[in-house]
């Protein structure tokens, strides 16, 4: 592949934690590629680190975060060796992220309209908008993910809307900002099935258009089959399998990814699963070979010990797994 | 069916805005609740779902209309609710990071609700909080963890366990698992499920997760701009939507697999004006948005009409008593 293709690159990337002196090891070399113009998919359990690689591309991390090693290239330059300036420049032009926790990213105590054209001067610094013209961006921008009476919800403060109401308002400033690179974090948890769709082609439409390029972070499959070319699946820390969204869906070949489909309520109606046996290891001696062999039905020998290289399962999908190597992983 | 726990009818929640004008959040809601069933609610974002949970246990009063609670209209004007009625009603909030106090043990914030609602003494009320955490499956050494220290769905079956504290026979769950993964979520509802047949419970579970509520609910109804569109058992409302923003939802529905893809309605895209609930559409509210808009759907308000046993829609196309015409099967 080449590099200029790229709009985001990650290598090798690992982050900890450290909290009472004690260090989580968190990220275990994570590689990860956008394609510029391309929508990619980043799925896994709650505590996996989907929103720390996200924080990281921005350089975001919380101060007890520690980059054990990596890099992050953004259009070819590590994002983590920018000198203050730089990333400045990047974090308010070239990538924005759309914060899982709506109400985390929106002060309480400062009307909507304040907090949007706050924003949307910074994003837009270059061009010399007049306030009249960046009010008339974000009206529209409300518009476009289909808020009623946008004037309204510019007036008001966070707790006069409703939760999928400050979730619309945040996707609606990050997309006003018009970056390069989106980073979505779970941005249709608070959202009907019908706006959320209409969010997600207002999104592809964006990446077909305005080649731009995204990475989408959720717990759903669904959302991330209807938007993603490519899929990377996570578990405890590192990407376990991954490629073109389609095969993986339909091939699962992963252990984990099996477990993780089958606890889908299915619109089939076939009931509802107990869930995954077990949890996500503890950060602080996670397990030396594959993370995922204390909760493994498939688990060999070595799995203990030793972590599994890529494996291709068919032209553009891979998988880490020993079991899966050897042909002995089976879904139902 | 069995007996009613619960009816809503005709409930109106309004909110004043500066000006004169207000929000009407909750319209004109009649529905009703029975005992041990799960009645699923679904409907956009900002349609009056919470807020209908809200007034129910009471948090709002209601603008207009009655809720029936075992008999007894609990929206009379100037009605108190006693400590029963408070404990046996309740609820559990979509997000799990705020719904404890962060400064409060597990421990602590599942003895309150015991101290004000049994005659338990400190010894029993010990016993009793070993025994609602061990009902929603957690360790009996929670008690000591603080909210921080445990995990979203952990601390969402903390809510549970503190709901359970007060003996409800009714409890909403407003979106109870959309902050949760899969895998969690599957320990939380099917933790849920089993309570419910142990237990006896009514639910009225709020959610937009229409692949789980397929699974979870024994009846759906349909809430848009603060009113209903359509009510009926989750097999028939699955198989044979009837209002166009049912269809219209069903076919939104984003899935994972191809088998998924072919059990869904073709795709019919969502257009037309979204409407606020400041200034609510003439005649059907949906008007703006549907595919199958008449002359007389802008200017007259539909009524909620039963076309088959137990199926019940709002929507000009059908007529009480008339056959369901082929086309919309
Ligand atoms: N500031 C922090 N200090 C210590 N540990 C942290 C911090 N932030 C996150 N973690 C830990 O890092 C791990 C990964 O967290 P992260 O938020 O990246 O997960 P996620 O995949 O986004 O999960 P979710 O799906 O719940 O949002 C978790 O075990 C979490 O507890
Ligand atoms: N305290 C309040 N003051 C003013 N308006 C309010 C208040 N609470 C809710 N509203 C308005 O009432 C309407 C319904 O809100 P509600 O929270 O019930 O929606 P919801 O169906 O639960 O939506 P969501 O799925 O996003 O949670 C919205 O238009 C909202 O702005
Ligand atoms: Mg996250
Ligand atoms: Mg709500």
């Amino acid at each position: 592949m080449e590099t200029n293709n790229n709009i985001l690159e990650i290598k090798d990337l690992s982050v900890s934690y450290t909290v009472a002196n004690v260090v989580t090891h968190v990220l275990e070399k994570v590689n990860l590629t956008v394609p510029k113009g391309k929508s990619v998919g980043l799925v896994g359990e709650s505590g996996c680190g989907k929103t720390t690689t996200m924080r990281a591309i921005l350089g975001v991390l919380p101060s007890n975060a520690n980059i054990e090693s990596g890099e992050i290239l953004f259009n070819g330059t590590d994002v983590l060796k920018m000198p203050y300036n730089q990333l400045q420049e990047f974090r308010q032009t070239g990538a924005g992220l759309i914060f899982q926790d709506p109400s985390s990213a929106l002060n309480p105590v400062i009307s909507i309209k304040k907090q949007f054209l706050t924003s949307l001067k910074y994003a837009h610094k270059d061009k010399n908008y007049s306030s009249a013209q960046l009010y008339d961006k974000a009206i529209e921008a409300l518009n476009a993910v289909s808020l009623a009476d946008p004037k309204r919800i510019m007036n008001s403060f966070p707790f006069q809307l409703s939760g999928g109401m400050r979730q619309r308002v945040c996707i609606a400033m990050t997309l006003a900002g018009e970056k390069e690179l989106l980073l979505a974090d779970e941005p249709g948890t608070a959202l009907d099935v019908t706006i959320q769709d209409q969010i997600l082609r207002l999104i592809k439409n964006l990446v077909e258009t305005l080649d731009l390029s995204v990475i989408m972070v959720t717990h759903s499959l669904g959302v991330i089959r209807q938007v993603t070319t490519e899929v990377n699946v996570m578990y405890a820390g590192s990407i376990v399998e991954g490629g073109d969204t389609h095969q993986v869906f339909e091939h699962p070949s992963h252990p984990y990814t099996i477990a993780l489909m089958d606890c889908l309520p299915k619109l089939t109606g076939t009931g509802i699963s107990e869930g995954i046996p077990g949890r996500i290891p503890d950060y602080d001696h996670p397990p030396a070979g594959c993370r995922f062999y204390p909760r493994c039905t498939y688990a060999l020998d070595r799995c203990k010990s030793e972590v599994p290289g890529k494996t291709i399962v068919e032209d553009d999908h891979w998988v880490a797994c020993f079991a899966a190597e050897e042909g002995k992983v089976c879904p139902k | 069916m069995s007996e009613v726990i619960l009816e809503l009818k005709n409930l109106k929640k309004y909110f004043p805005l500066p000006g004169g004008q207000s929000v009407k959040a909750v319209d004109g809601v009649s529905l009703k609740l029975f005992k041990g069933e799960t009645l699923g609610l679904v409907g956009e974002s900002g349609c009056g779902k919470s807020t209908i949970a809200y007034t129910v246990v009471g948090m709002y009063g209601a603008t207009e209309g009655e809720i029936i609670y075992k008999g007894t209209n609990l929206a009379q004007k100037g009605y108190k609710r006693n400590l029963q009625q408070k404990g046996e009603i309740q609820i559990v909030f979509q997000d799990p990071g705020s719904s404890l106090n962060s400064r409060r043990n597990v421990g602590k914030s599942l003895e309150l609700p015991l101290k004000i609602h049994t005659k338990l003494n400190k010894q029993e009320r010990q016993d009793r909080i070993d025994e609602l955490l061990e009902l929603v499956g957690l360790p009996v050494d929670f008690k000591k963890r603080m909210p921080r220290n445990i995990g979203g769905g952990e601390r969402q079956l903390v809510s549970v366990a503190r709901a359970l504290g007060s003996n409800p026979e009714f409890i909403i769950l407003d979106e109870p698992t959309s902050a949760l993964d899969v895998s969690v979520q599957a320990k939380v509802i099917s933790t849920l499920i089993h309570l419910q047949e142990k237990l006896g419970l009514s639910y009225l579970f709020i959610t937009h997760d229409l692949s789980l509520m397929r699974n979870v609910a024994t009846r759906v109804a349909i809430l848009y701009l603060g009113r209903l569109c359509e009510l009926a058992p989750t097999a028939e409302f699955f198989h044979r939507p009837l209002h166009p923003y049912t269809q219209m939802l069903l076919s939104s529905i984003p899935v994972a697999t191809d088998e998924e893809e072919k059990v869904k309605p073709a795709q019919i895209i969502s257009e037309g004006e979204i409407p606020s609930p400041v200034n609510v559409p003439s005649g059907c509210t949906f008007h703006t948005r549907c595919r199958d808009c008449m002359d007389i759907c802008k200017v007259e308000v539909p009524v909620m009409i039963e076309i088959e046993p137990s199926h019940y829609v709002c929507c000009h196309k059908f007529k009480e008593g008339e056959p369901i015409a082929a086309e919309v099967e």
